[in-house]
């Protein structure tokens, strides 16, 4: 009877439903599932947001995407690959701000802009996720053995006001998870109408989200 | 029982010694990021900060400045502009606190190097500040150069890093 009248009550279905039939059991997955996403999302695939223009149209401003730390735990960055870059050269500490850029220069090669085209030891490159017009011009810059080279997609705008150039290879934190728009070939290539809109020294930054800065700052 | 009380008692004392160890002959480490914290709240100001604690914030952040500073920021608003001492500094941080309204500084992902005689330290860290008005923060990675002076590690030197060469 006594049963009966607790399995048909409101306050009995209320507490399967938050807490479970078995209140201990549930304790247990909920730690462990707060220790994997812990894991998970602080050394496998760091949530990042977007700020800036310079990987447009590619990757556009306050897109939120994830790092893949582990990419590159069985190979080298590859050409084309878009990536995380370290703000500093020497810092250590835990990860806040980062570089969003595409790697277009390998250790050892020359890399040069000519008439808005990339040159690779000399030899112009395809790159088909390019949808606005550039002009830059730059000499050639050989890469050391452990260097690479970086760049945005969103060359447009006069090259003093995008942030790009060499980095070592410990700078790299990962692969970035998705690979943003998918207009290389297609109809749906019309630049975001910010694109041309470039603020300097804010180019394809990319960011904790706001919750996530919340908790890095509690940890400092 | 009486030998795990002893245990207890034992792990407390250590863990109490420990703590005050690090209370009253704090690391190196400890003292620069303590003083960093310190910088990015003394540079922070709001337009309802009245004018007497815009100026005892600037005199308190020339406390953690060495006589010498050495500021050389490239960054946007400061093409490659110097500033040579602690003077030069502190009457550019008050012409900024007169033009800006609102600033807000935070740093992050800081990395303190020490050099082994602790007589000077190395801080690579990422500062973001938020001026009042702008819909963007201005994120720029910096290198502090700390000197060990009376048992405090004074700033003597400033420096824009550029993540891409």
């Amino acid at each position: 009877m006594q049963g009966e009248t607790r399995t048909a009550g409101f306050w009995y279905w209320l507490r399967v439903l938050t807490i479970g039939r078995r209140p201990k059991r549930t304790l247990v997955r909920l730690a462990v599932l707060v220790a994997a996403s812990v894991v998970v999302f602080k050394f496998v695939l760091l949530p990042i947001r977007v700020m800036g223009l310079s990987m447009e149209p590619s990757f556009h401003d306050h897109a939120v995407n994830f790092i893949n730390r582990l990419a590159y735990i069985s190979g080298e960055p590859q050409r084309g690959d878009v990536v995380g870059i370290r703000m500093s050269t020497n810092a250590d500490g835990p990860l806040q701000f980062m570089l969003l850029k595409r790697v277009v220069g390998l250790p050892g090669e020359t890399i040069s802009f000519s008439g808005g085209r990339l040159l690779v030891n000399g030899e112009p490159q395809e790159e088909p996720y390019l949808k606005l017009h550039s002009n830059w011009n730059e000499r050639g810059r050989r890469l050391g053995s452990n260097e690479y080279f970086f760049v945005g997609d969103n060359r447009s705008m006069p090259p003093e006001q995008h942030e790009h150039g060499v980095a070592y290879r410990s700078q790299i934190v990962g692969r970035v998870l998705f690979k943003g728009k998918r207009n290389y070939s297609g109809s749906d290539s019309a630049p975001h109408p910010e694109a041309q809109r470039a603020t300097p020294g804010r180019l394809g930054e990319a960011s904790l989200p706001e919750k996530l800065r919340e908790d890095s700052r509690t940890r400092e | 029982m009486k030998l795990v009380v002893r245990l207890i008692l034992a792990g407390v004392l250590g863990a109490v010694v420990f703590w005050s160890w690090g209370l009253f002959f704090p690391a190196p480490q400890k003292v620069i990021g303590k003083n960093l914290a310190r910088l990015a709240r003394l540079a922070t100001f709001s337009r309802t900060d009245g004018n007497i604690k815009r100026l005892a914030d600037t005199e308190r952040l020339g406390s953690l400045l060495a006589g010498n500073v050495h500021v050389v920021l490239d960054a946007p608003g400061f093409r490659g502009e110097s500033l040579d001492s602690r003077e030069e500094l502190l009457q550019a941080v008050l012409a900024a606190r007169s033009q800006v309204k609102d600033l807000e500084t935070k740093f992050t992902d800081i990395g303190i190097h020490v050099s082994p005689d602790r007589k000077s330290a190395e801080a690579f860290l990422t500062v973001m500040a938020k001026v009042g008005g702008e819909p963007d923060p201005i994120i720029e990675a910096l290198k502090f150069t700390f000197q060990n002076t009376n048992d405090d590690w004074l700033i003597t030197g400033v420096e824009t890093e550029k993540a891409l060469r």
